[in-house]
C-alpha cells in the first residue's frame, strides 16, 4: 500500500533549514498496524504528514497504492486523500461550530455521497463509537475522550483504506486512551490499515509492527512483541 | 455542503457577535447609502420621461450674441411652431406655452397669489402627457378664455364641488376663464411645473409674428426615426426666409451684415429627457438637477460601501487565527481549496444579504428626512421596477464577493499541517496589507472631514460676506404696482409708522429678479439714420430704477457725486453707477460723464451723477456686474426697513396697511436675508447631506478600526503581560498599541491633503467670492481624526494595559 524511497523533507523558514526527514524508506503493505516512536522533534509528524498526503517531500519517491504522488498538486493530493484516508490528531481537531453528527458527517459532503446514505453510515460510525447519544452537542460539550472518540468517527465515516493517527492519545488520561486504542484495534480487525504515532510503549504494543525514528531516520523496525524484549 | 456552508456561518455569526455587529452595520450602513444615492439618481434621470413620445421631444432653445451681449436662453419666438410645422416634414406636433408671471385669480370670496400659471396651444396634451381627469384633452385648451386646473388648484378653488363649467377671474383685469377640464398634479419628475393652464387663445401674445422676440417655449416632437441634428442642419434656410427680412424690418440691418458684425441669433434643439439634468440656460422653467453633485454622492456611497468592505476584510483576515483550525480540518478531510474558497465567499454573502435586508429597512426610515434635506420627494417600491430588484441583488452579491475574495483566498491558502499543530502562527502575514487598507479609509475619512469643513466655511462666508447693502431687516413687498396709482400713498403712510425706519420703490431688488440688462456705450453713437448699430463698443449692463430713498433703505454707500434729488429736474435723466461699470469704461473719474443707452429707443443720453461702491446685487457665486440706477417710481417691489424687535407685529401692522389700501390683492411679502439664504439653498442641502455622509463614513471606519484594534490588543495580550510583568507602567502599554495606528493615520493625512485640496479648489471655483483654502482647515481635520481614532483604540490599548499581567501569561 505504501512504499517510499530515499524519502527527504526539509524545511526553510527564515534562513534556517531543518531537515525533518532524511531518507526514509518504508513500506507498509494492506491490513498492517505500524506504530512510529521516537522522541519529540525526530519528525513524526512530519512523516504521517507526507503519507497521508498533507505534505509533500522534498525529495525522494512516494508510492501510494501503486502510484507515485510525490509531485501530485494539492488538488489531486486533495482527491486521492479524501478517498482512501483518514486522520486522528492529538488536539481531536473538532469543529466547534458544528455537532457531533455535523462533524462527522462532513467528510462524507466532500465525497458527494447522497443524504440518504449519509445519515446511514454516520449513524454507523457514531454507533461504533459509542457516541450516538450525544450526537447533537458541540464538542466543547463533551469529554476529551468523547471528543476523540468523535474525531475517530469522523476519521472512519468514509471507510478510508489507512487510518492515520498523530499522538491520539496524547490529550487523554489513561481510560479514555485505552478506550480510543481498543476501537482503533478493531476498526484494525475489520481490515483498516492503521499507522500511529504515539509516546507510550504500551500502546505501541497494539501494532504489528514498530518504527523507531531518530533526527529523521529510521533507526530500528521491529516486528510485534520485539519491543518488550 | 452549501446547508453546512450557511449553518457554519449562521453559527459563527451568532457566536462573534461583536465582529459580526461591526461587518453587517457598514454593510448595512454602505448599502443603504448605495440606495438611496441610488433612488437618487434614478429619480433624476426619470424626469420627463413618462411622455410617450419623450425619446423624440425636443425643446426649441435660442442662441444669440448681438454686440457684446451673449444670451442662451430656454425661450423662443411665438412663430416658431407654426414655422416648423409648415416648413419641416419630419416635424410631427410642435406646441407652445408661456408663463405670464403671478397673477391674482379670484373665485368668490377666494383670492390667492397663482404662479404657476401657464398660457399654452390647445395641442399641450398631445404632445405631453398629463392625464386629464375630467374634460377633453382635444378640445379643454381649443376656446379663448378657457382654463384647465389641476387637482389640486381645483381643490384649492372648488373643494370637492364640480370644477367643469365653473368661472374664475384672473389678473388685474379680471379677464374670466371657464373651467373645462381637471388635470392630474404634474409629477415631481417633470421640469415644468404647473397649476393652471390658460388657452393660448386668450392671449394675444401668442398670436406675434416676430420671430426676434424669445419670450416662449416651444417644444416639437419629431416622426420616428428623425434625427435632431439633420433637422437643425436645415435651420438656417429657415432663418433666411423668416428671421432675415424681420431683421431688415426692425434694426435695419441685413441678416449679412448682421452677421458680419459678429453676430448671430439662432435656435438649438435639446432632447426634453435631458433638460432636467443638463441644461442650463436663461429662463429655465425650474432651476435644473446638479450631474456633479450625483457624482459626488454615487462616489461617497460607493466609498462609504468600500469602507464596510474593508472592514469586512481586515477583521477577517485578523481573526484568521480562530477559522485557521476549520480550514486545517476540512483540507485534511479532502477540501479542494476552491470549495474553501466558495465556502468564505458563501459567507461573506450571506453578511451582505442580512445587511441588505436591514438596508432596506433603513432606507424606509431615513427616506423622508432624507427628502427634507435633499429637497426632493423620492420613493421607494422595491419591487416596482424590475432593475432596482435586480440591481439590489447585484450590489449584494458584488459586496460579498468583493469583501469576501480577499479574506476567502487568504483563508482558503492556509496549510494543514500548519495550522492544526495547535500553536497559531497564521494571521501576522496580512498585518501590511491590513494596514494599507486602514491608511485608505482614513484618507478617505480625513478628505472628508475637510471637505464638510471647508463647504461649511464657504456657506458662512457667503452668508456673512459684506454685500454692499444691510439686507437684515428688510421686508419687501412684490406687486406693488397692483396698487395702481395709491402706490405713493402707501409708500408715504408704511414710512410714517414708527417701527418703520423708511421704505422705497424699486423695479428690482437684490437676490430677486427685476434687473433688465440693455447695451450701454460711452460714446454718442452715430446717427445712421437706418437705427441701431451693434457695434463692439456696445457693452451690456444690467440697469433698474429706484426712487430717491433707494440707497437709504438699502444703506448703500455712495462713493462719489451725489443721490437723485428732486431739488434737480435733470435726475430724470442720470444715472448712478456702481464701480463696475466705471471699470468696464475705464474712467477714472465717472460722476458728469454720459452715457448712452444703445439699447432703448431714441438711443438717449444719460448723465453720472452717482457712483455707488460695488454691491452684491446677484448671487456670490458670481462677480459683481456693472449696473445703473435711474430714477423712477413705476417700480413693481417696495423694501421696508425696520426696526429690530418684534417683527411679527411690525409685520402685521403693515398687513393691515395694505387692506385698507387694497382689500381684494392679496397680501404678499418676504425678508430680503432669507431670499439671499435661499440662493445658496441646494449648497446648503449639499453641504448637510456631505456632512451626514462624513460622519458615517467616520464612524464605520472607526469600527473597523475597534474590531482591528480588539485584535491587536488579543494578539498581543502575552506580549503585554509580559512587559507589565516586567514593570511596564499602563501609560507606556497604551503608547505602544496607540503607535502602530497613530502612524497610520500620519500616513492617512499625507495621502489625504493633496486630494482633498485639489477637490475643495476646483468645488471653491464655483464661487465668485470664496475662502481661501488655510492650512490649518487641513491641520484640524487630521487633528480630529487622529483624535477620533485614538479614542477608539485606546478603550482597547487600556483594556488590555491593565489586565492582570498574570491572568494574560496564563492565557496561551
Ligand atoms: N512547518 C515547519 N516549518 C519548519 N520546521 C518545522 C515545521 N514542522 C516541523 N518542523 C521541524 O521539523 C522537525 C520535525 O518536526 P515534527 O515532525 O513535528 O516532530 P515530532 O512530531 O517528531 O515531534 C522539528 O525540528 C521541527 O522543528
Ligand atoms: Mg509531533
Amino acid at each position: 500500500m505504501i512504499r517510499t524511497n530515499d524519502l527527504k523533507k526539509v524545511y526553510t523558514t527564515e534562513e534556517v533549514e531543518t531537515t525533518a526527514l532524511n531518507s526514509v524508506n518504508l513500506e507498509i503493505n494492506q491490513g498492517e498496524f505500524v506504530a512510529i516512536m521516537g522522541p519529540s522533534g525526530c519528525g513524526k509528524s512530519t512523516l504521517l504528514n507526507v503519507l497521508g498526503l498533507l505534505d509533500s517531500p522534498s525529495d525522494g519517491e512516494y508510492y501510494f497504492l501503486d502510484q507515485e504522488v510525490s509531485a501530485f498538486s494539492e488538488r489531486q493530493r486533495a482527491s486521492l486523500r479524501k478517498q482512501n484516508i483518514g486522520f486522528v490528531f492529538q488536539s481531536f481537531n473538532l469543529i466547534d461550530e458544528l455537532t457531533v453528527y455535523e462533524n462527522v458527517e462532513l467528510p462524507l459532503l466532500y465525497l458527494g455521497v447522497p443524504s440518504k446514505e449519509r445519515k446511514k453510515q454516520v449513524t454507523e460510525a457514531l454507533d461504533q463509537m459509542a457516541i450516538t447519544h450525544r450526537k447533537d452537542h458541540f464538542p466543547q460539550q463533551l469529554s476529551g475522550g468523547q471528543q476523540q472518540r468523535v474525531a475517530v468517527a469522523r476519521a472512519v465515516v468514509g471507510r478510508p483504506q489507512l487510518l492515520l493517527a498523530d499522538e491520539p492519545t496524547g490529550n487523554l488520561d489513561s481510560i479514555h486512551g485505552d478506550e480510543v486504542m481498543k476501537i482503533l484495534a478493531e476498526l484494525h480487525e475489520k481490515g483498516t490499515t492503521i499507522v500511529i504515532v504515539t509516546h507510550a510503549p504500551q500502546y505501541a504494543d497494539y501494532g504489528s509492527r514498530l518504527i523507531h525514528l531518530l533526527d529523521g531516520h529510521v533507526v530500528t523496525e521491529n516486528l510485534k512483541g520485539v519491543s518488550n524484549a | 455542503m452549501f446547508k453546512n456552508y450557511i449553518t457554519i456561518a449562521l453559527r459563527n455569526i451568532l457566536r462573534h457577535k461583536t465582529y459580526s455587529f461591526i461587518n453587517i452595520f457598514g454593510f448595512t450602513i454602505g448599502i443603504a447609502s448605495c440606495l438611496l444615492i441610488l433612488l437618487y439618481i434614478t429619480h433624476e434621470m426619470s424626469y420627463d420621461r413618462f411622455h410617450e413620445k419623450a425619446d423624440r421631444t425636443y425643446r426649441l432653445a435660442g442662441d444669440a450674441k448681438i454686440g457684446n451681449a451673449e444670451v442662451a436662453t430656454a425661450h423662443s419666438p411665438a412663430p416658431t411652431a407654426a414655422g416648423f410645422r409648415n416648413e419641416f416634414p419630419e416635424v410631427e406636433d410642435a406646441t407652445r406655452f408661456f408663463n405670464p408671471g403671478e397673477q391674482v385669480t379670484r373665485y368668490q370670496d377666494k383670492l390667492f397669489n397663482e404662479t404657476g400659471l401657464l398660457y399654452a396651444d390647445d395641442n399641450f396634451f398631445g404632445v405631453f402627457d398629463f392625464r386629464l381627469l375630467q374634460g377633453d384633452p382635444a378640445t379643454a385648451l381649443l376656446e379663448p378664455n378657457s382654463i384647465v386646473l389641476t387637482e389640486e388648484s381645483a381643490l384649492k378653488y372648488f373643494g370637492t364641488e364640480p370644477a367643469i363649467g365653473e368661472i374664475l377671474t384672473i389678473g388685474n383685469d379680471n379677464t374670466a376663464y371657464e373651467v373645462t377640464g381637471v388635470v392630474q398634479n404634474p409629477p415631481d419628475n417633470s421640469h415644468f411645473d404647473f397649476n393652471m393652464l390658460l388657452s393660448m387663445s386668450s392671449s394675444d401674445r401668442g398670436e406675434s409674428d416676430v420671430w426676434l422676440n424669445l419670450f416662449l417655449y416651444t417644444y416639437i416632437v419629431l416622426r420616428e426615426g428623425n434625427s435632431p441634428e439633420a433637422l437643425e442642419a436645415k435651420f438656417p434656410g429657415l432663418y433666411q426666409k423668416y428671421m432675415a427680412p424681420q431683421l431688415q424690418q426692425f434694426a435695419g440691418i441685413s441678416w449679412e451684415d448682421f452677421e458680419e458684425q459678429g453676430n448671430r441669433i439662432g435656435f438649438f434643439l435639446q432632447p426634453l429627457t435631458s433638460i432636467h439634468l443638463h441644461s442650463n440656460l436663461d429662463s429655465e422653467l425650474s432651476p435644473g438637477g446638479n450631474p456633479i453633485n450625483l457624482y459626488i454622492f454615487s462616489a461617497i456611497a460607493l466609498f462609504i460601501l468600500l469602507i464596510a468592505c474593508i472592514n469586512f476584510m481586515n477583521l477577517s483576515t485578523a481573526r484568521s487565527a480562530s477559522r485557521a483550525r476549520e480550514v486545517g480540518v476540512r483540507k485534511v478531510l479532502g477540501s479542494a481549496r476552491s470549495n474553501l474558497v466558495r465556502q468564505f465567499i458563501t459567507e461573506s454573502i450571506l453578511f451582505s444579504i442580512l445587511a441588505t435586508i436591514l438596508a432596506i429597512g433603513v432606507v424606509e426610515l431615513v427616506l423622508v428626512p432624507f427628502n427634507n434635506i435633499a429637497g426632493i420627494n423620492l420613493t421607494f417600491r422595491l419591487f416596482n421596477h424590475w432593475w432596482m430588484t435586480a440591481s439590489l441583488v447585484a450590489l449584494t452579491i458584488l459586496v460579498g464577493i468583493i469583501a469576501g475574495s480577499y479574506p476567502a483566498f487568504y483563508l482558503a491558502s492556509f496549510k494543514p499541517v500548519d495550522v492544526l499543530k495547535g500553536e497559531n502562527r497564521v494571521g501576522k502575514q496580512s498585518g501590511r496589507f491590513r494596514s494599507g487598507l486602514v491608511v485608505f479609509q482614513f484618507a478617505f475619512s480625513i478628505g472628508l472631514i475637510i471637505s464638510t469643513m471647508l463647504v461649511f466655511r464657504q456657506l458662512g462666508y457667503v452668508r456673512n460676506k459684506d454685500l454692499g447693502f444691510d439686507k437684515e431687516n428688510v421686508i419687501i413687498i412684490p406687486n406693488i404696482n397692483r396698487l395702481g396709482n395709491r402706490v405713493a400713498a402707501f409708500r408715504q403712510e408704511l414710512k410714517e409708522q414708527s417701527p418703520i425706519i423708511n421704505a422705497s420703490t424699486s423695479s428690482a431688488i437684490p437676490a430677486h429678479s427685476g434687473f433688465g440688462g440693455t447695451l450701454f456705450k460711452a460714446e454718442p453713437p452715430e446717427d445712421t439714420g437706418e437705427g441701431p448699430t451693434f457695434t463692439e463698443e456696445d457693452q451690456e449692463f444690467n440697469n433698474f430704477s429706484a426712487d430717491y430713498d433707494y440707497l437709504e433703505t438699502m444703506k448703500m454707500e455712495l462713493i462719489g457725486g451725489r443721490n437723485f434729488s428732486p431739488e434737480f429736474a435733470s435726475d430724470s435723466a442720470a444715472f448712478i453707477i456702481n464701480e463696475a461699470v466705471a471699470r468696464r469704461f475705464g474712467w477714472e473719474d465717472p460722476v458728469g460723464r454720459d452715457i448712452y443707452v444703445t439699447g432703448w429707443e431714441g438711443q438717449p443720453r444719460y448723465r453720472v451723477v452717482g457712483v455707488i461702491k460695488d454691491y452684491h446685487f446677484e448671487s456670490l457665486h458670481k462677480d459683481i456686474k456693472p449696473v445703473v440706477m435711474s430714477l423712477g417710481t413705476t417700480g413693481n417691489y417696495l423694501m421696508a426697513r425696520i426696526q429690530p424687535g418684534d417683527v411679527n407685529k411690525t409685520l402685521t401692522m403693515i398687513e393691515d396697511k395694505w387692506r385698507e389700501f387694497a382689500p381684494n390683492i392679496p397680501f404678499d411679502y418676504s425678508f430680503m436675508d432669507e431670499d439671499f439664504d435661499a440662493l445658496f439653498r441646494a449648497e446648503q442641502s449639499f453641504g448637510r447631506i456631505v456632512s451626514y455622509f462624513t460622519g458615517l463614513t467616520i464612524f464605520i471606519a472607526c469600527l473597523g478600526l475597534f474590531g482591528l484594534a480588539a485584535f491587536t490588543a488579543e494578539r498581543r495580550t502575552k506580549e503585554v503581560g509580559i512587559r507589565k510583568a516586567l514593570g511596564a507602567s499602563v501609560p507606556q502599554v497604551v503608547g505602544l498599541l496607540g503607535k502602530e495606528f497613530t502612524t497610520l493615520l500620519l500616513i492617512a493625512n499625507v495621502i489625504a491633503w493633496p486630494i482633498a485640496w485639489y477637490a475643495m479648489s476646483k468645488w471653491l471655483q464655483n464661487f465668485a467670492y470664496r475662502i481661501s483654502l488655510s492650512w490649518w482647515t487641513f491641520l484640524v481635520a487630521g487633528a480630529l481624526a487622529l483624535l477620533i481614532a485614538l479614542v477608539t483604540v485606546s478603550y482597547q490599548a487600556v483594556k488590555a494595559a491593565t489586565a492582570n499581567p498574570v491572568e494574560a501569561l496564563r492565557y496561551e
